[in-house]
């Protein structure tokens, strides 16, 4: 009897001794582990560990977990499903390996490997499911934290593959602008030549049949003419062609411009409207290239409106709308008129070099300003609205050309 | 109405001999020289009221041309031509001493106006 006793104690000791190493062991793991009884569908028993990822003591989590909807209640509910699902293939005698998140009470959340396999009795039937679940949130944490770096990396390797490619094709085209200069700079200059031969030789036709009733006037009124044009195309040929860097000015913008739109015939019917919105202060430009782009633009515009817009009696009525603006980042002279405006499919296509709608235009005058504005740091803005005018803006930046791009 | 004496010096033959016909039609004196070494010799033997040099010549170059001449004539007036409307040509001319960068096309009948003053000096 003694020795019996002796014995249980022994044996006792020497569970109770195993149970603190497993309990040990689970602690250091941070492994948690629960049995459940299928049968009546409660919480038989919950190690700390276990108890803790779900923000609980084991008493606690074994009163809780015992009622179905409380139970869920501790998983986050974008994970809920998937664990009913996992719960449902328990109790249907398949093992489980699954991952998800608990909600603590206190609104914690812990990321959790869950691993448990039913016990079934002689019958078959399933009555116990032995259960145990590691905080993996650290390596959960780690891999989220991963997965989002990629994805800005991702989104920075796009964004900087957009970058480049845009850069690229501003290359091209500078390139291609670049090229198509050279080539037409030489063929212009070279044209000038025998243009000034027909020239003279007209005048001397013109001199020898003058008085001599030849009836030869009309002809030669058409060949002077047609060198005009010719030359005025040679002219904007070389416009375009020009790359020996700015001559920087510095000037206040708004007389400025009044002086060149003086200059500039503005056809009949034609009002010219003006809003000056800056402080006067002086921007630095090239003056000679900038009238260029104003002229080219105002010319545009006044065609556009003397070939488009007459009332009834044939005669025109436009109104030319000359604005400066300028406010902390850019400077903009702004040209509008009340003309056809550009139609929506010509619209891209108006800065193409050697793109025109015009029977006599070399397709060049608009790529000419860009080319200016660009040497200035700027650049231009077409807006139209079809029937109702063209809205150009040509802009530079806050104090105009820095002393970098210009060339003494 | 005061004529002049002139001289062109081109090689663009074509330009050459139209301008001077047509100068001549206006009662002017023309002579012509289609190289540079031409010119310079034509200038050294004859008094000109003035001289047009084209600035692209074979050889001896426009700008060198108009630089002997004035070397040999100080007085000379020299005018360039040029098809270019670029400015840095025209600062070659004019540091050389040309009295007026001509841009070809150029009109005749001005041209022939401005030689019936030239020779008072205006």
């Amino acid at each position: 009897m003694e020795t019996d006793i002796t014995e249980h104690k022994e044996a006792e000791k020497r569970l109770r001794n195993s149970e603190e190493r497993l309990r040990q062991a689970t602690q250091l793991a941070r492994i948690g582990y629960y049995v459940w009884d299928a049968i009546e569908d409660r919480c038989l028993f919950c190690s700390d560990e276990h108890a803790r990822i779900h923000g609980l003591s084991p008493d606690e989590y074994i009163a809780r977990a015992s009622v179905l909807d409380a139970a869920f209640s501790l998983t986050h509910p974008d994970d809920r499903d998937a664990v009913k699902g996992a719960m449902k293939d328990l109790r249907s005698g398949k093992p489980i390996d699954i991952e998800y998140r608990t909600i603590t009470p206190s609104g914690e959340s812990y990321y959790v490997r869950e691993i448990a396999e039913p016990v079934f009795d002689e019958t078959g039937r399933v009555v116990q499911e032995i259960g145990a679940s590691q905080d993996v949130t650290e390596r959960a944490s780690a891999e989220q934290e991963v997965r989002e770096l990629n994805e800005h990396l991702e989104q920075r390797i796009e964004e900087r593959t957009a970058e480049l490619r845009s850069m690229q094709e501003t290359l091209l085209r500078k390139e291609r602008l670049a090229v198509l200069g050279q080539l037409t700079g030489t063929v212009a200059h070279e044209l000038r030549n025998p243009l000034g031969a027909i020239a003279t030789s007209v005048s001397v036709i013109r001199h020898k049949c003058a008085g001599t009733k030849l009836g030869l006037e009309r002809a030669l009124d058409r060949v002077g003419r047609s060198i005009n044009r010719c030359d005025n195309i040679i002219t904007e040929l070389l416009d375009f062609a020009r790359a020996k860097g700015l001559q920087a000015t510095t000037a206040a913008l708004d007389p400025w411009l009044s002086d060149v739109l003086k200059e500039q015939h503005i056809p009949d019917g034609i009002t010219v409207k003006w809003s000056v919105q800056t402080n006067g202060a002086a921007v630095s430009f090239d003056p000679d290239e900038l009238r260029r782009a104003v002229i080219n633009v105002v010319e545009n515009a006044c065609q556009a409106m003397t070939e488009g817009v007459r009332g009834n009696d044939g005669t025109v009525a436009g109104e030319l709308t000359i604005a400066i603006r300028a406010n902390g980042t850019r400077v903009e002279i702004e040209i509008a008129d009340t003309g056809p405006g550009i139609p929506a499919d010509v619209l891209p296509r108006v800065l193409e070099p050697l793109f025109s709608t015009k029977s006599f235009g070399t397709g060049l005058g608009l790529p000419t300003v860009q080319r200016i504005m660009e040497e200035h740091g700027g650049g231009l803005e077409i807006n139209s609205d079809e029937g109702r005018g063209a809205r150009i803006t040509l802009w530079l930046p806050p104090d105009g050309i820095n002393e970098k791009r210009a060339v003494a | 109405m005061t004529t002049s004496k002139l001289l062109i010096i081109d090689d663009d033959r074509d330009f050459a001999e139209g301008l001077a016909e047509f100068l001549e039609l206006c009662g002017h004196d023309v002579d012509i020289a289609f190289t540079g070494e031409g010119g310079i010799e034509a200038a050294g033997k004859d008094a000109y009221d003035a001289i047009l040099i084209d600035i692209g010549l074979p050889g001896v170059n426009g700008v060198e041309c108009l630089r002997e001449i004035r070397q040999s004539d100080p007085k000379a007036r020299c005018f360039m031509l040029t098809g270019y409307s670029a400015d840095h040509i025209a600062k070659l001319g004019l540091e050389a001493g040309a009295a007026e960068i001509l841009t070809k096309p150029i009109d005749p009948e001005a041209l022939s106006r401005r030689f019936c003053t030239v020779k008072n000096g205006i």
